[in-house]
């Protein structure tokens, strides 16, 4: 994820950085299971 | 031909596009959104954040899931988000009465969750206070349904706190 966008994230919810990319990483955990178990 | 294809195209692009974001089915599913909640609270709570929880395969943009996990875990929510959120949570299809056993039973299924089988002590009388207070706030009708314009307007001037609804979070 681009450090602009999380700038501009962490600035719009009040989040830090750190909760930025954590959101992101859970985020993309929950796209990869899907697409795992669209496969199958 | 080359509409056939166009037209082709686009619906591999909009499926791409959906593969890359969360639907409703599986956030319900894998996240912790619905943990240890009734589900219909769970779906009152997505649907305020204007999610259109009828339609399993709708889709949870990033932005919406960081404006759902401020709400949820990070209790980030500006002021002015939290009273539309629970205005909506309260009342999801803008009623304007609903009955008090039915407001009562919310409150106690949501402060209880789905760990307790049966209402608690504590959870039935948080939910008789929340009623009381509605009552002293003068937002009922009757004895036996809330005016839930008038519990709005006390809850976006103020009156009525949203610190009070927090504590179901």
């Amino acid at each position: 994820m681009p450090a602009t966008e999380v700038e501009k994230l962490s600035t719009k919810f009040g989040l830090v950085w750190k909760d930025i990319y954590e959101l992101h990483s859970e985020y993309n955990s929950y796209v990869g299971i899907s697409i795992q178990e669209q496969e199958l | 031909m080359i509409k056939t294809e166009i037209a082709k195209l686009k619906q591999l692009l909009s499926k791409a596009k959906a593969d890359f974001h969360v639907c409703l089915r599986e956030f319900i599913r894998f996240s912790d959104v619905g943990m240890a909640r009734f589900q219909d609270i769970t779906y009152r709570i997505i649907s305020s954040f204007g999610i259109d929880v009828s339609n399993e395969n709708a889709i949870i943009e990033f932005e919406n899931f960081c404006r759902i996990n401020c709400f949820l875990r990070y209790r980030k929510t500006s002021p002015s988000d939290l009273i539309k959120i629970w205005v909506k949570i309260l009342n999801p299809q803008s009623i304007p009465v609903i009955n008090v056993t039915n407001m009562e039973d919310f409150f106690e299924r949501f402060a209880r969750g789905t760990l307790q089988e049966q209402p608690t002590l504590i959870t039935t009388t948080f939910a008789k206070h929340m009623i009381d207070l509605f009552k002293l706030e003068q937002c009922m009708i009757d004895d036996d349904r809330i005016d839930m314009i008038k519990l709005q307007v006390k809850i976006e001037d103020g009156t009525l706190s949203t610190d009070l609804f927090n504590q179901l979070i």
